[in-house]
């Protein structure tokens, strides 16, 4: 045993004291912070191509005169609500929430919704007129909602109206002045708030409908879904979390909100991209053992009294401790790189699940660690291949070469086997079951989607027969030939 | 006798079809130092990287400070120090780095380090990386570090390489001191008789993969020179003197005259100053004038070991093996 950690000691040292770990090492964290700073960048581009160098209230000038010329249908309300956005510097685009309200005093004929969304033509509601206009101005929101509320309430007497909707907009506006919540204020709470209630109107659509036979499995799945999102939203507000996290979200919705400006999202994107991160992984393991040999430093490494499976194995044991030094790195430099460029904000993030109806939180960061350390998994094994690789044909170049391929055409492998040649026996093969993320959460551009069916512990198996392999591969190379 | 760290039987080796070592035996015994003399491509690295454990051989037994390599081989090499070709180091790490590398599996001590630098002459250089060092200081951190864990069997294959005279020496009285003052046993192969002579006790003759005997020095310098001398006598009629000497029976050995002056014999070695003195007694006292006796440069001891290896009537064409 002494011996052994004298071994772990020495493979240590070599491996610290060469200056290409070293430049690995630094290439990799500058690495992980550029792709930081690409993805920040990208996060943030949304406000700028919108805007870009173009004044929307000349150009609202010009549709008045427009207006005035051509006089058609309702050009005189419309005129008035232009006067209104011009007087106030009302913008139509940047997520004003004075633009919805001026719309029903000078519009009216819709059902609103404090997010701005409206339904069509489901009321014939009077524009509210001036009075309420000067309410905006005055930001006196509170006399608007109640307004507001009391037009719908009549609306919905008077005529029959979809009840659900109009229920649905008015639990909103009560909501906002049951708890205080401004429109003033883009928060978070809004959109909880809208998806709150339209997850509840989900639910009662989809239980008002009986689905049998083929569809059911769909039906019950979208009714649980919906259950838990209105079941998540209702947690969102009764404790407070104004930022939720969770994989593959942010970067479909990727221009969404500035909610999502923070390092979660940068993370987020970060781990998709951690299956390429290997490569650094890789160019060391690659080296371990053919190193030796290309420089002859072998004949001395065994004349050592030491069984050649543990020099091997003391080998391994300093790759995987690489490996993990790497991954811890990487990530520390990536969060504070990502922290400082988005002001460490929404720090108290939350990633929320439903189990059995009820609501669990996990804190952002933890979430995330097990997501990272899962895609750890796909660095331990491709990195795993290239050291068997290099143990085996004694050659670092091949070895870290045919393992930087599979980590980039393993996906086109897959995709060929997959949609070209039609076949589905791809589902044996490491590429499809090397990323762990992706088969619990969905491939993405990164990464081979998982294919039907295919289960964790499938995959874990797959992934063990894989590394039992290598390890077969590396002890062979190195014991059983001589040198 | 002392005792035999270094045991080989019957060692077989193929590469291929190929038939390297052929039923090699042979022992080092600690206080001597051994000689492993062949030339190029006779299997000596071979065998020496058997018996480090580099090579797997197909027969025989390999038993180190009484251990078998096969069977305990962690035992076996604990006792073992050694250069296998080329001295190769870190180059990205210092001598000194190099070294602790190997003391640590060997757990041996800063101390014994620093000892054996000092033994190699190399304490100024010891903290520079070894990338930068020579050949010759390659070889001496290399020999510092087989030397480190005290081993009972010191294996060195052509150690002499790329060191100047002066080195060569120094090794040499480092070698016959380890052996015969601290009663290790060494193992030097090399190409060179001229080098083994100087340096060995005994030595293993092997040629195309056979061992072709294994002798004392003394024997071997004995038995490699020719059993006879040649001595050119110069008068002035060759052929006249010639007569005067013809019941001089010089047997086995012969006379004869070569051109007009010149007698040229060859003579026991052992009697030649009886014979001497009585051809030239002869020749003077027949009346002819007696100008030299001078002895022809006799055979190189170099020369003389290629002879030998010859003899063993082994040679490879293309890989076959006559
Ligand atoms: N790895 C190998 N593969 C095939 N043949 C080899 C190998 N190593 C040595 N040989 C052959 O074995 C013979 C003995 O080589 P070697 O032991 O290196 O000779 P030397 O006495 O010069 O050290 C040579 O003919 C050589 O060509
Ligand atoms: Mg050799």
């Amino acid at each position: 045993m002494m011996k052994f950690i004298a071994l772990v000691k020495n493979e240590a040292i070599k491996l610290l004291t060469k200056v290409s770990s070293k430049i690995v090492l630094s290439l990799a964290i500058v690495v992980s912070m550029g792709v930081c700073l690409i993805f920040f960048i990208s996060l943030n581009m949304n406000d700028s191509w919108r805007w870009g160098g173009w004044d929307e209230f000349e150009w609202l000038e010009e549709r008045i005169t427009e207006a005035q010329r051509h006089k058609y249908e309702g050009w005189e309300q419309e005129v008035a609500m232009l006067r209104f956005q011009i007087e106030h510097r009302i913008s139509s685009y940047g997520g004003d929430w004075r633009l919805g309200y001026a719309q029903m005093a000078f519009y009216g004929n819709w059902v609103r919704y404090p997010d701005g969304t409206r339904y069509g033509d489901y009321l014939e509601v009077p524009p509210f007129g001036e009075g309420f206009a000067q309410l905006i101005v005055e930001r006196n929101w509170r006399e608007m909602h109640e307004i507001i509320i009391r037009s719908n309430a009549e609306a919905l007497a008077n005529k029959g109206h979809d009840s659900e909707i109009i229920e649905m907009a008015n639990w909103q506006y009560q909501y906002m002045l049951d708890n205080d919540i401004s429109p003033m204020e883009q928060t978070w709470q809004h959109g909880v708030i809208h998806s709150l209630d339209w997850s509840r109107y989900e639910v009662s659509f989809l239980e008002s409908v009986a689905v049998r036979g083929d569809g059911a499995d769909e039906h019950n799945k979208d009714l649980q879904n919906a259950k838990d999102s209105a079941a998540i939203a209702q947690y969102r507000l009764d404790n407070n979390v104004s930022r939720t996290v969770a994989y593959g979200h942010t970067m479909s919705n990727w221009s969404s909100t500035d909610d999502s400006n923070d390092v979660w999202s940068l993370l987020e994107a970060y781990i998709m991209l951690m299956p390429f991160m290997s490569v650094f992984v890789i160019i060391i393991a690659g080296g371990l053992v053919s190193s030796e040999f290309s420089k002859g430093t072998i004949k001395f490494l065994l004349i050592n009294p030491v069984k050649r499976w543990k020099i091997i194995t003391s080998k391994y044991a300093v790759l995987l401790a690489t490996g993990g030094v790497f991954m811890v790195v990487t990530l520390i430099s990536f969060l504070l790189f990502g922290g400082i460029l988005t002001g460490f904000n929404n720090m108290s993030a939350m990633y929320l699940d439903v189990v059995n109806g009820a609501v669990t939180g996990t804190p952002a960061l933890v979430y995330f660690m097990g997501l990272w350390v899962l895609s750890g998994i796909n660095i331990l094994v491709m990195s795993t291949l290239a050291f068997a690789l290099s143990s085996l044909t004694r050659n670092s170049g091949l070895a870290i070469a045919i393992s930087i391929a599979a980590v980039i055409g393993g996906g086109i492998i897959d995709n060929i086997l997959r949609w070209t040649a039609g076949v589905d026996w791809g589902r044996y093969l490491l590429f499809a079951n090397v990323d762990l993320v992706s088969v619990l959460h969905g491939g993405n551009m990164a990464t081979v989607a998982p294919y039907p069916g295919q289960t964790l512990l499938f995959t874990i198996g797959v992934i063990a027969v894989h590394m039992v392999i290598f390890g077969l591969m590396a002890w062979d190379g190195f014991t059983r030939k001589e040198i | 006798m002392n005792q035999a760290v270094l045991q080989i039987r019957g060692l077989n080796k193929h590469f291929g079809n190929r038939h390297v070592l052929k039923n090699v035996s042979f022992e080092t015994y600690a206080g001597e130092v051994f000689g492993f003399l062949g030339p190029n491509g006779a299997g000596k690295t071979t065998t020496i990287k058997i018996a480090v454990g580099h090579l797997f051989y197909d027969e025989g037994e390999v038993l180190i400070n009484g251990f078998d390599l096969n069977k305990n081989f962690e035992r076996a090499l604990e006792s073992v120090g050694g250069i296998v070709e080329n001295p190769e180091l870190y180059g990205h790490m210092t001598g000194m780095q190099n070294l602790r590398q190997y003391a640590r599996i060997r757990g041996v001590g800063q101390e014994r380090i620093d000892e054996v630098v000092r033994l190699v002459g190399m304490e100024n250089r010891v903290k520079e990386k070894l990338k930068r060092y020579s050949l010759g200081m390659r070889q001496r951190i290399g020999l510092a570090m087989a030397l480190l864990n005290r081993p009972k069997l010191l294996i060195l294959d052509e150690p002499t390489n790329g060191l100047d005279p002066a080195g060569i020496r120094e090794l040499r009285d480092i070698l016959k001191k380890l052996a015969h003052e601290e009663k290790v046993g060494v193992m030097v192969s090399s190409h060179l008789m001229s080098e083994m002579e100087l340096m060995c006790d005994r030595v293993g003759i092997i040629s195309n993969g056979v061992l072709i005997d294994v002798k004392t020095v003394e024997d071997l310098i004995a038995s490699v020179r020719s059993p006879f001398m040649t001595y050119r006598i110069k008068t002035d009629n060759a052929q006249a003197a010639m007569e005067t000497l013809h019941d001089i029976n010089l047997t086995p050995g012969n006379k004869t005259v070569v051109g007009t002056d010149i007698i040229e014999l060859k003579i026991e070695a052992e009697r030649a100053e009886e014979f001497i003195k009585a051809i030239t007694q002869r020749i003077v006292m027949g009346g002819y004038v007696l100008f030299s006796v001078t002895p022809v440069e006799e055979m190189s001891l170099e020369d003389a070991f290629i002879e030998l290896t010859k003899k063993a009537g082994h040679y490879i064409e293309g890989g076959q093996i006559i």
